[in-house]
């Protein structure tokens, strides 16, 4: 009894940091289903009728569907070729030797110091020049490589200590290089390549500032881009339980993958930061 | 039969690591070529281009040496955004750093729950920046926001502000956004890295009759200083770089009370086509954060902790 007495200030603490994360978030989650005239006369209730018309309304007024089209489309591709690149590139690193192996692995880290901003007006000529600006060939190639110096980073350690043994055995019993790589060493360090992929993806899906830069055509935008466009056009119509449900819409996938996956979100989102 | 006296042995040789180089190539040579071309490279043109004027309306561009850099000296609006950033690099990050210390140092002694409580703290990371400046664009709104309408509501509607529109809590009011949706992060790493000093040391620290807050003053601190400064590191990082949250929250626009220098190069040069000033503001970032970096790392630099 003494003892569960002297964790309550501890619980207390605990609990007060949670109410502050989500009271925001359950406020905007509960005025999205509300009316507009609703969220500004009681907006401490309960909606009086849940109106999933509002739903309807982002999703089909704003070309709001083709912007989640969009993004699944550049995310899943981004995060499937930058995590295998990468993972190419950092088994070969880690697993070889080879004149001049350090050299490229620093010169992958070096892109770790290297912050976007300092590549953005460059990026953004090259883009003109060859041609592809506006086009999200442009925006999927940028995405790859600003995964590789975290993704080969990470995963170079991830491979290091992987066991030499099954390599050797596999190598003997004349399997390829390739082959080792395949059948062997990936499925070893699905973990590591897990995590990899789910801090791609999560980044890659948030990201605001390339299309910003990069995609200037409404109909390629992808999420954040397209969520703020409606924010601007819907808060001058006054229409806030529109930007609120999609604002909902796009967390929806997120909150999802959260609570199937959990921990391994977590780790992911971490990529690394944390042994083990 | 595997014979290496067996004058095939050789070809074999030879022939393996002709493969085995082709695959090495192989392997390498896409992410080679796109860091290249898309991170290296354009990193040093942004040297360059920033000893030039250009409009990047036209291929021309005037060398004017290291004019842009002193322009950035003189330039007004590039004082009031390195001020604004400094308060974002320092407020945010003094705060997150304590209030994830102490949450984290929380966890490790409670007996249950500490996993679950992790996980909930952890949400907000996985939003986007767009996703918590368009919520809390809504949460400080002046009339029907969640905190004014709540002041209003418990009798204090005297203390209600347009917290987004007033000079005075504006960077406060970003901060606090920062706050909120980067302290999980934090929490995981700080955690992790207390539930690694040896349970005996607290038990020793007890037994000499220590306060909790005693215990994590003298005893977790100094033992955690490797992840903390490691911590200040990201923040510091991220809060250089901010620039989502704050081009966002107001509407999709920053005056010169939010201003900060990302956003404000990308005004420069997206905004005012001042490509080769907006280059020079990026080198200027860009060197900030290596000397930050390694302020960072060299502060505090005794022997690692080991146990």
């Amino acid at each position: 009894m003494k003892k569960l007495i002297g964790l309550s200030p501890l619980y207390l603490l605990l609990v007060l940091w949670v109410l502050f994360i989500s009271v925001p978030l359950l406020w905007i989650f509960l005025s999205a289903f509300k009316t507009n005239a609703e969220i500004i006369s009681s907006p401490w209730n309960l909606p009086t009728e849940w109106q999933w018309e509002n739903f309807k309304r982002a999703w089909y007024d704003t070309h709001f569907y083709r912007y989640f089209i969009n993004s699944v489309i550049y995310t899943a591709i981004s995060a499937t070729l930058g995590t295998l690149i990468s993972a190419m590139a950092a088994y070969v690193l880690s697993r070889y030797k080879f004149k001049g192996n350090r050299l490229v692995y620093m010169y992958f880290v070096l892109g770790l110091f290297v912050p976007f901003y300092l590549t953005m007006i460059p990026t953004w000529q090259l883009f003109r020049q060859i041609g592809i600006l506006g086009n999200p060939i442009g925006l999927i190639l940028l995405y790859i490589v600003w995964s590789l110096p975290w993704s080969v980073f990470i995963l170079y350690g991830y491979f290091e200590y992987l066991p030499q043994e099954l390599m050797d055995a596999a190598s003997i019993d004349g399997a390829s290089d390739f082959q080792i790589f395949h059948k062997i060493m990936m499925p070893l360090a699905r973990g590591g390549l897990t995590a990899m992929f789910v801090f791609n993806t999560l980044w890659i899906w948030n990201d605001f500032l390339m299309p910003l830069l990069f995609l200037s055509d409404e109909d390629r935008r992808p999420l954040p881009l397209g969520l703020v466009t409606l924010f601007k056009a819907k808060k001058a119509l006054a229409d806030w339980s529109a930007i609120l449900a999609a604002t909902v819409i796009m967390l929806i996938p997120v909150v999802v993958v959260f609570v199937i996956l959990q921990k391994q979100v977590v780790k992911g989102a971490m990529a690394g930061a944390l042994k083990g | 039969m595997w014979n290496p006296c067996h004058p095939g042995y050789r070809k074999i040789k030879v022939k393996r690591s002709t493969i085995r180089t082709i695959f090495i190539v192989v392997f390498l040579l896409p992410a080679i070529l796109i860091q290249t071309l898309l991170l290296i490279y354009p990193s040093l043109r942004a040297f360059y281009i920033s000893f030039f004027e250009w409009s990047g309306l036209s291929q021309e561009m005037t060398y004017v040496g290291l004019q842009n850099f002193t322009r950035m000296a003189q330039d007004p609006s590039m004082r009031v955004s390195v001020a604004n950033n400094i308060y974002i690099l320092i407020v945010p990050t003094l705060a997150t750093l304590f209030i994830s210390l102490v949450l984290a140092q929380t966890l490790n002694w409670v007996p249950f729950g500490g996993e679950f409580f992790k996980l909930l703290f952890f949400f907000p990371n996985l939003l986007s920046a767009v996703v918590w400046a368009i919520m809390w664009n809504f949460v400080y709104n002046p009339s029907f926001g969640a905190i004014n309408t709540f002041l209003r509501l418990v009798g204090l509607g005297s203390l209600a502000k347009p917290w987004l529109g007033d000079p005075n809590f504006e960077l406060a009011a970003i901060a606090l956004v920062m706050i909120w949706g980067g302290v999980g992060w934090y929490v995981v790493l700080l955690s992790a890295s207390i539930a690694d000093i040896p349970k005996d040391l607290f038990e020793a620290a007890i037994m000499d009759g220590a306060s909790r807050w005693q215990q994590f003053i003298h005893l977790t601190i100094p033992l955690v200083r490797g992840m903390i400064r490691i911590s200040v590191i990201f923040l510091v990082i991220n809060a250089l770089q901010i620039f989502s949250l704050v081009f966002v929250i107001k509407g999709g626009f920053t005056d010169k009370y939010t201003e900060v220098i990302s956003t404000y190069m990308f005004k420069q040069a997206f905004q005012f086509s001042n490509l080769g000033y907006g280059s020079a503001i990026a080198v200027f970032v860009f060197l900030l954060l290596l000397v930050l970096t390694a302020v960072a790392l060299s502060f505090g630099r005794r022997e690692p902790v080991q146990f």
